[in-house]
């Protein structure tokens, strides 16, 4: 390797959290824009001062459908408006497809390992949420 | 902005390949190759004299390059940027710039694809996100689906009101030999199809088709002698915001509000002067967006504007007279298209689905997941 390289991945870095449960986003030292996902500069203002900070993992449903496919039960598929301000993909579990609606409060259930088939895609580690409890 | 560049470049050749499913063992690059033989010919350009050559492709990574090759050009310009189905309408805007500082003539943009016929099925240059991927959003479909969920939700937007686009563009589609989807369409038919992706069912999409294109572009001089009479570029516009769909800010607001504005202001009109638009629509909710971004309508006023035949045949907002992606023709890159039927319709060639007296259109694409936005504003000679 030469001498100085020294790039921590932040792909890694996302998956490395999501190995211990925790959704990762990014915070700017120098303008505070909050980001995700994992970057090596501020999309905003493109500092390399930039820090990872975990999600406390709720958030609000921003939009929302339901993949209907030839082999598998119907599933959802949510953008997710955190509560730290980024937005997300992910799927709501523990409630039915029709009552996934715009709006709807959720909270982190749970994240897939890789080895996991709930995780399909099979390389990634998959987070998935739940309706938040009261 | 460029305002030197209004009225400095001209169609004068446009074709369409072999479309719907052109038989196996076609292939793109054989497409492109008969959609320029005969735009060539109804222009009367020739192949040496082509020294501009754009292309994009989800099948060639040099797209220039490798359709360069089959055809035997050497151009001294070369341009295949690829940023989703809307790059030909950027090849236009780009073409029209290199032919003003004289880095080429004649400018040659193709396109071609046997999305429907091919070997390997659907063919996609679709690169997904790690952060999307494991959650199994069906490409690009659900993305666009969750974008119509939130515009329904913010706006009031109807299923019958998406409904009643892919009901139009069959209408007009009725009217072109060429388009793929010929029968009758009725809202409930829209409906009641199998649902795909909510809110979308399987008739909120467009057809799969092979199909190819090309495009000549050159200077208003050199049309002179031409045989077609010249479509001139008024204004061009693109932007692109982001790439992926949850790096969308508002998932109801696209980059066509730069790329319009842009296009528009170069031109130096606005939407009450066009007389007919060519809007790419892959999903229903397409037409709705593009109407309000470019301006021909409130943002949140696509529904209830849609609908009630105005953006059909006897409308008085014709959008897609060739029947569009829904109905006549998607081979996955639909750009060009709007471009081809554009020109038809300024030159008064729309033969059953001419709109009377069109002197200025809008040609309007996007391209990725609502990622990138182009626009071009078409007029005729009469336009000042």
């Amino acid at each position: 390797m030469a001498d100085g390289n020294a790039i921590q991945p932040p792909l890694k870095a996302y998956e490395d959290a999501l190995g211990k449960g925790e959704i990762i986003y990014q915070a700017c030292g120098d303008c505070g824009h909050v980001a995700f996902y994992p970057r090596l500069v501020c999309p905003e203002c493109g500092s390399t001062n930039v820090e990872y900070r975990p999600s406390a993992g709720k958030g609000e449903v921003y939009t929302r459908t339901v993949v209907h496919s030839r082999d598998r039960d119907p599933y959802n598929v949510v953008l997710i408006d955190m509560d730290e301000g980024f937005r997300i993909m992910s799927t709501v579990e523990d409630a039915p497809n029709d009552d996934v609606q715009i709006g709807m409060r959720v909270e982190l259930k749970t994240v897939y390992p890789v080895e996991d088939a709930n995780a399909k895609a099979g390389r990634l580690p998959k987070h998935v949420f739940k309706p938040e409890s009261s | 902005m460029n305002e030197d560049l209004r009225g400095k470049a001209c169609i004068v050749g446009v074709a369409e390949s072999d479309l719907g499913a052109v038989g196996e063992g076609v292939t793109p690059l054989d497409l492109q190759a008969q959609a320029m033989a005969r735009a060539l010919d109804e222009s009367g350009l020739r192949k040496s004299d082509v020294d501009g050559l754009f292309s994009a492709s989800v099948y060639y990574q040099m797209a220039s390059v490798e359709v360069a090759e089959y055809l035997g050009i050497q151009p001294r310009y070369t341009d295949s940027t690829t940023v989703g189905g809307c790059s030909f309408i950027v090849h236009l805007h780009h073409a029209a710039t290199a032919l003003l500082t004289g880095a080429c003539d004649v400018a040659l943009i193709l396109y071609g694809s046997t999305q429907r016929s091919g070997a390997g099925g659907f063919t996609t240059n679709a690169n997904p996100s790690p952060y999307e991927l494991p959650y199994g959003p069906r490409m690009p479909i659900s993305m666009y689906a969750m974008s119509a969920a939130r515009h329904m939700h913010q706006y009031g937007t109807t299923r019958e009101q998406l409904a009643e686009v892919a009901v139009q563009t069959r209408a007009w589609a009725r009217m072109n030999p060429k388009a793929f989807m010929r029968d009758p369409l009725t809202v409930d038919e829209v409906l009641g199809a199998r649902m795909i992706s909510e809110p979308f069912t399987l008739l909120d999409c467009c057809v799969v088709t092979d199909g190819g294109g090309a495009v000549i572009v050159t200077r208003p001089d050199r049309a002179k002698d031409l045989r077609q009479e010249p479509v001139y570029l008024l204004g061009a516009g693109e932007a692109h915001w982001h790439r992926h769909i949850h790096q969308m800010p508002d998932l109801t607001v696209t980059a066509g509000m730069d790329s319009g504005k842009r296009a528009f202001e170069m031109a130096g009109l606005t939407p009450k002067d066009v007389d007919v638009c060519q809007l790419y629509d892959a999903f229903t909710i397409f037409p709705v967006m593009h109407l309000e971004d470019l301006g021909f309508c409130e943002k949140g006023e696509g529904g209830p504007f849609v609908s009630g035949g105005r953006i059909g045949p006897g409308g008085d907002c014709p959008v897609n007279t060739n029947g569009g992606g829904m109905s006549y023709c998607h081979p996955g890159m639909y750009g060009i298209f709007t471009i081809i039927e554009a020109t038809r319709q300024l030159r008064n060639q729309g033969e059953d689905r001419q709109v009377d007296g069109a002197e200025v259109a809008v040609v309007h694409g996007v391209g990725g997941v609502w990622s990138a936005a182009a626009t071009s504003i078409l007029g005729t000679a009469a336009v000042p």
